[in-house]
């Protein structure tokens, strides 16, 4: 965002990818057994933040996620899952 | 409110990145002083601790929506600019958020031009809402002057009959407005000449004619005070004045007056459906009214416009 300077978009950009980073973890680590009404929110959630962040593509893999919640479809979640934590991972 | 208590936003989210991502904003606008709530229960806590300028809020939360939430806020605090900010693309959603009383819907992710508009729309509305309040008169010194009114201690012992008549009607309206009835519904309409005489009158009450002569000047009295009071400076065509649980609405017309006595809240269109009553009916009597000489035979139709007006409030439900 414009409003920001460099340093402190850094800074805000750090600390969502590490927030974000230790809750995709978690459900990874077991993702068969998490309920499905907490990957539709966990999806909903990175869509509303992660345009906040300047992170379009987190909301739009959270739009993904949510739709995939929704529809019952835990492999397509995986996928997407695994697809956010490449992403993270590159901009870590 | 205070200057302090204007610097308050309250903002209401369960995803603490976007909590997080609003505190990094607000240190842009460090005139204003942001309280995150992680839910709506800490947010109804933080409500009651201290005056807040405006909130925003998430919707799809746990334990409770924002959308309750947003209602629940409405009753306690209906001067309270509530701003939504959500995911939610559902339509339904923003119906009901605009039903509820929400100031504005933004869709997340916002931008900071976003909230900075949806804040100053904030400010502007309770700048108004603080004018309109500084430039109405304080109801309930006035309710303890009527309550407490006494011609010798306001030194008008000595002004002549005036000061008896106004005792009088003081004591009337002690009597029929401070000592409460029944709750919420219209009570009384009366339709009066600018000078106070009755053309018409409907009561859901027992008030008997003389009562009803006696507080067409009365109302007539308090009005000339009240507007004396709030001068120029109201925005309204409808004065309200509250004594006790009751509160008198009067609208002004070219000729006549029309005075609501009533309990609860007049919504938007109550208000609207009073001041078309008058409307119309000045504009079926407008000949007469501009030379009435007190002859009510000339005006026999006016009770059909308050039967019609008494109908259509009840069925709002005030």
């Amino acid at each position: 965002m414009d409003d920001f300077d460099a340093e402190e978009w850094a800074e805000m950009q750090k600390m969502y990818i590490t927030h974000t980073s230790k809750e995709l973890v978690k459900i990874q680590e077991d993702i068969d057994n998490v309920a499905m009404d907490f990957l539709r929110t966990f999806g909903h959630n990175i869509k509303g933040s992660g345009g906040m962040y300047g992170f379009e593509e987190v909301t739009s893999l959270g739009t993904e996620i949510e739709a995939s919640a929704k529809a019952n479809d835990r492999g397509k979640i995986k996928i997407l899952l695994e697809e956010l934590s490449t992403f993270l991972k590159t901009k870590n | 409110m205070s200057d302090e208590e204007l610097r308050n936003i309250i903002a209401v989210d369960d995803d603490f990145a976007v909590r997080m991502a609003l505190d990094f904003m607000f240190k842009k606008w460090p005139e204003y002083n942001l309280i995150l709530a992680e839910d709506p229960n800490d947010a109804l806590t933080k409500l009651d601790e201290r005056e807040y300028m405006m909130m925003f809020s998430d919707i799809n939360m746990p334990v409770m929506s924002g959308l309750d939430l947003l209602k629940i806020v409405k009753e306690k605090k209906p001067n309270l600019p509530v701003v939504m900010l959500t995911s939610e693309t559902d339509i339904q959603n923003s119906i009901t958020a605009f039903r509820y009383g929400a100031m504005d819907y933004l869709l997340k992710p916002p931008t900071m031009a976003t909230l900075r508009g949806a804040i100053d729309k904030a400010v502007e509305y309770r700048e108004e809402m603080d004018s309109k309040q500084s430039g109405a008169i304080d109801m309930e010194d006035f309710k303890n002057m009527v309550e407490n009114f006494s011609p010798e201690k306001m030194g008008l012992e000595n002004s002549g009959s005036k000061s008896s008549e106004f005792s009088k009607l003081v004591n009337m309206l002690q009597e029929k407005l401070i000592h409460p009835g029944k709750i919420g519904r219209i009570h009384n309409l009366f339709l009066l000449s600018k000078s106070g005489i009755v053309i018409a009158n409907l009561s859901a009450n027992n008030v008997n004619q003389t009562d009803v002569d006696i507080l067409g000047g009365m109302f007539t009295a308090v009005k000339d005070f009240m507007e004396d009071a709030v001068s120029a400076s109201t925005t309204s065509s409808l004065n309200d004045i509250q004594f006790g649980n009751f509160h008198v609405k009067f609208a002004s017309g070219a000729y006549s007056e029309l005075a609501v006595v009533y309990t609860g809240i007049l919504n938007q269109d109550a208000e609207d459906a009073i001041m078309d009553t008058l409307i119309a009916f000045e504009f079926e009597n407008a000949k007469i009214l501009e030379n009435w000489d007190g002859d009510h035979s000339m005006l026999d139709s006016s009770s059909k416009f308050l039967e019609k007006l008494f109908l259509g409030i009840d069925k709002e439900k005030i």
